[in-house]
Order: structure tokens, then C-alpha cells, then sequence
């Protein structure tokens, strides 16, 4: 556990070195996450070492976004002059996001016979 | 509230975040029912408090903080769901190579158009562009622009919740089901919020979902401020 969480931390901080260096406009963790895929692909990190840290932080993934959500209490006051359109704006393009992406991927995705669905 | 420092402190804090969370995660496995998403009733609840007992989100956030911190390992944590599924993603590449650039097109779109119509100031607009990316890159994307980058990490996290409690609903009633479909669909348009609910369903759903958040925020980043150039 403690050489995942190590590992999981090194690429952490590995991503936010690379993000600050190259000064990408990609947030560290997900430089940290393709390249920790990269590396489990390669071999250099072996899928063990990570697995039970991995799956401890995903299983409780959702608590993590609660005090950026309780954030919108700072907001309300500017919300308060456009909240019906700028409402209407986000629930519109988030149904209409969801629908296309899951047509559009589901059209093209090959099942696992490999032909198309 | 101020005499007894100990209610100020940030242990009090997360042990109320975990406590309000905990208690709205045992209901919603209980009753199984999308619309109360544990995400959105603790955020809810812990507003209601923080309002009644008259404490600044500032204070709420020396606690906080230490919770949101652990959002960052876990985008790194993705990378093993997204292993255990690479043999499979490496033969969808076509589909993620038209999925990607035509998705995050359609999400910034179909926010700005309304947004525009209904008359939003540009700095609202741009905040409202990046509502899909993950909040790090929506931020980054916003500030860049001339947006504001607390309307937007607020706008963000609105879209996760709205999304994670509509989407599944919404994906069922259009038959759009497969794990790796849900998933992708749900990463996509509601980021790591999206994920999160995602890796409810299953350890693939979550590995399309993580890659879909990943994609999407590199696609927001290079797409909006070429639409924004183009359109204002």
C-alpha cells in the first residue's frame, strides 16, 4: 500500500514539475495520470504496486468534489443576476453533451468480437 | 461559535464533511434513486449549515481544503482502471478520434449559443465555456479569457451534479447503456464528478470515464479560446 501510495504521489508531483517547466495549460494530476498509464504500459511501474491505493482513492472519489461544490455558496450573489439563463445554458449543453458523446461513442465502438455495434 | 475554538478548527470541518457525507451515501445505497446523489445532498447540507450557524466558506475551506486536496492522486489513480482496459481502448481509437474533437465542440456550443442569446455578458460566457473540463483546466481556461474563476470552478461542479443526476436516467432511456458508452458519455460532459458515479457502476465504465475526462479537458483547452477568437 505504501509503495502505491508513493508511486501514485510521485506522479503527482511529476505532473505539476513538467506542467510548471513546460508551463501547459494541462493540470499536473492529469499529466501524472497519462503518465503513470504510460508507465504501467511499459513496465516500469508493475499494476500491483498500484492497485489497492488506486482503488481505495476511486472508491471514495465522490467526497473529494464536496467543498468546491459547497464554493457555490460564495457565488450566489453573482449568480443571483443570470441565474434562469445561465441555468437554462448549462442544463441545455450538459443533456445535449451527454446525448451526443454517448451516440457518437457508442456508434463508432467495436464490442469485444471487434465488430461494430 | 467563536468561544470554542475547537468548532473552527479544521478537524471539525472534515469530520463534519465526513459525517454529513457519510450518513447521505448509506441513504442513497438504500433507496438506489440517482436523484439524491451523495455529492449533492452533503454539498447541500453543509451550505445550509455554514448559512444558519454563519460561517464564512473561508473557515468551512481550512477543513476543506485537506478533503479537495486528494482529488489530485486521484486523477493519477485513473491511470490503473485505464490500464486494465488498453487493450480495448487501442482498438476504439477511431471512435475516440471522432468522439473527442466533435464532443468538446458541441459542449462549448451548445453553451455559448443559449448563453449568448439570453444575452450573458462575455466574462459569464467564458466562464460557462469550459463547464465540462475538469475544474483545474476550466479555471485555467476562464481566467486566460477574462472569465471569472470562482463563477466558473462553480459553474463546474453545477454541471457534475446536474449531469450525474440527470445522465444516468437519460442514457438508460436511450438505450445507451454498455459500460464503456455510460461511462465515456458521463466522463465527457460531467468530468470527474461524472467519473466518480461511473466507478459506481463498474471498473470499465470508470476506466472510459477517467479517459473521457482527460480527453475532453485537453480538447476544451485547445478548442475554446479558438471558438471564443472566432466568435466575439
Amino acid at each position: 500500500m505504501l509503495t502505491g501510495l508513493t508511486i501514485i504521489f510521485g506522479f503527482l508531483f511529476l505532473g505539476d514539475l513538467i506542467k510548471e517547466v513546460l508551463n501547459l495549460p494541462i493540470p499536473g494530476n492529469v499529466l501524472g495520470m497519462i503518465l503513470l498509464f504510460f508507465s504501467l504500459i511499459i513496465g516500469f511501474v508493475p499494476l500491483k504496486s498500484v492497485e489497492k491505493p488506486s482503488s481505495l482513492l476511486l472508491g471514495v472519489m465522490g467526497i473529494f468534489f464536496v467543498p468546491a461544490g459547497v464554493g457555490i455558496i460564495d457565488q450566489l450573489q453573482t449568480l443571483k443576476r443570470f441565474l434562469v439563463p445561465a441555468l437554462l445554458a448549462i442544463t441545455l449543453s450538459t443533456l445535449i453533451t451527454l446525448i451526443f458523446t454517448g451516440y457518437v461513442f457508442k456508434f463508432f465502438y467495436k464490442k469485444k468480437d471487434g465488430k461494430r455495434e | 461559535m467563536n468561544s470554542v475554538s475547537s468548532l473552527s478548527s479544521p478537524i471539525f470541518f472534515i469530520l463534519l464533511t465526513l459525517a454529513v457525507y457519510t450518513v447521505s451515501d448509506t441513504i442513497y445505497k438504500k433507496l438506489k434513486t440517482p436523484l439524491i446523489h451523495p455529492v449533492f445532498v452533503t454539498m447541500v447540507l453543509l451550505i445550509l449549515i455554514l448559512l444558519i450557524f454563519n460561517i464564512p466558506y473561508e473557515r468551512y475551506m481550512k477543513g476543506g481544503q485537506i478533503i479537495s486536496f486528494f482529488l489530485g492522486p486521484s486523477v493519477v489513480a485513473l491511470a490503473v482502471p485505464l490500464y486494465k482496459e488498453r487493450k480495448r481502448i487501442a482498438e476504439n481509437l477511431a471512435a475516440l478520434s471522432i468522439t473527442v474533437p466533435f464532443g468538446s465542440l458541441v459542449g462549448i456550443l451548445s453553451a455559448l449559443i443559449p448563453g449568448r442569446l439570453y444575452g450573458l455578458s462575455p466574462e459569464v460566457l467564458v466562464s460557462l465555456a469550459p463547464k465540462s473540463a475538469t475544474t483545474p483546466i476550466a479555471i485555467g481556461i476562464a481566467a486566460s479569457l477574462g472569465g471569472l474563476p470562482d463563477l466558473t470552478a462553480a459553474i463546474v461542479v453545477f454541471t457534475g451534479l446536474f449531469g450525474v443526476i440527470t445522465g444516468p436516467i437519460l442514457l438508460k432511456l436511450l438505450g445507451l447503456v454498455e459500460d464503456a458508452v455510460f461511462g465515456f458519455a458521463l466522463g465527457f460532459a460531467c468530468h470527474g464528478i461524472g467519473t466518480a458515479k461511473a466507478l459506481e457502476r463498474s471498473e470499465t465504465a470508470g476506466a472510459y470515464s477517467g479517459l473521457a475526462l482527460g480527453l475532453n479537458g485537453l480538447a476544451t483547452a485547445l478548442l475554446t479560446p479558438l471558438l471564443f477568437n472566432l466568435l466575439f
